[in-house]
Parts: C-alpha cells; structure tokens; sequence
C-alpha cells in the first residue's frame, strides 16, 4: 500500500472516530472500541473494519518505504547537506510524513485503543496539516 | 441482537488484535531510525535558517524546522502513552 492511500485512511478512520466521540454524551473518556462493539451504526463497523484490515503494521512499514524512495529520488547523488533550501524543505516534509506513519506504525501495534486515542486527542489533525505538504510530494 | 454484538465484539477484537502482531521493537526501532534521521534534516535546516544569504530562503528554513519540532514535539509525547503488545 503507497504512503498516499495510508494517509488517506488514516484520515478516514481518524474523522469517524473523532466524529463518534464528539457525539458521545455518556461523558468521561470515550471509548471508540465498546462504542464499534455496541452502539455504532453497522455502516461504521464496516468502514472501520475495512480500514483496519488495510492499517495493518507491515502495510504501515511499506508506506514509510514508499516515502524513502521519493526521499532517495529527491537527494539523487547528493549529499543532505548539498541539497538546494527548496530541497531540503521538500526532503524534511517526507520526513516529518515518515515520522507521522512510524507513529501510526507504533499505535497500530500497541494494545488496545492506542490507535483511536492518538486520532481523537490530536493525531487526526497533525495527520491533516502533514499530508497537506506531504501528499503533492508523493503523487 | 445479543449474538450479533457478541459477533462484533469478537471480531473488533481480531481486527485490533491483527495490528498486535506486529513487533514492537521493530515498530520502535523504525520510529527511533526516523527521529535520528529528522534531528540530522533539522541540524541543516537550522544552518540554512541561520545563515542562508537571502532573507526569504533563511525564513522558509527557520519555518521548515519549527514544524518539525512541532512534530518531533507531537510524536515523542505520543510514545509515552504506549502501551506494549509484547
């Protein structure tokens, strides 16, 4: 899976949730998992499950790959340091996207809610204002 | 309706739990591989931001790195709020 299609899940399964939990009125801290196990509506645990099937971990360690290629493409036979500002500016976005899906990547593979805490306390809108910069660079 | 959820339930679990076969050291092995590697991007970044010759390359640098703090800043916190599968 390209790191383009991962982002864009992440983005998806992170909008669900935050949605689900700004709708939460039990109170207290909102648990997406007892939520997808009871309330949510089948179309929801279809779109979740779908999108978890594709969010596994190894699918998240080949998207950070897909960005070292645009990385390597992008410093050619050159040295970091030897890279135009504008190029190294681009080279540090697909670092910041790499460091972001290594996060994904490490939630993914905790336990328990990890993944859909990180997407509601934040993690959705650092997604959002790194793919605005990163996705032009990886199409 | 009581089976049908028993069924989500278990299958939510799989789903969550299929992400828990991955290896947490290799994940954070790869999450500290690219943390080293954005503190290089960052250290050059910051010399260009310090001394490029033209004032809007210097400012374009000196913004570069204040959002990779931000999501160096983001991403370490994050961490500490794992739990291991392991």
């Amino acid at each position: 899976m390209d790191a383009v299609a991962v982002i864009e899940d992440l983005i998806k399964l992170g909008t669900i949730a935050t949605d689900a939990a700004a709708k939460d009125t039990t109170g207290g801290k909102f648990d997406f998992t007892a939520f997808l196990n009871s309330d949510a509506p089948q179309a929801i645990q279809e779109a979740v499950g779908n999108i978890l099937k594709a969010l596994k971990p190894d699918e998240l360690a080949q998207a950070v790959t897909s960005v070292e290629q645009k990385q390597q493409a992008l410093l050619g036979s050159k040295s970091l340091a030897d890279l135009s500002t504008d190029k190294l500016i681009q080279y540090s976005a697909l670092t910041n996207a790499k460091l972001l899906l290594n996060t994904a990547r490490l939630k993914r593979t905790a336990e328990g809610n990890d993944l859909y805490d990180w997407l509601v306390e934040g993690g959705l809108a650092d997604i959002i204002k790194i793919a605005q910069v990163a996705i032009p660079l990886l199409v | 309706m009581g089976a049908r959820r028993v069924v989500i339930g278990v299958a939510f679990a799989t789903l969550l739990l299929s992400g828990c076969t991955g290896n947490i050291s290799a994940a954070v092995k790869a999450y500290a591989t690219t943390a080293e590697e954005q503190a290089n991007v960052m250290a050059i970044m910051l010399d260009r931001c310090q001394h490029a010759s033209q004032a809007a390359e210097r400012e374009a640098a000196c913004q570069a790195v204040r959002a990779s703090i931000e999501v160096y800043r983001q991403s370490a916190a994050e961490l500490k709020a794992i739990k291991s599968a392991d």
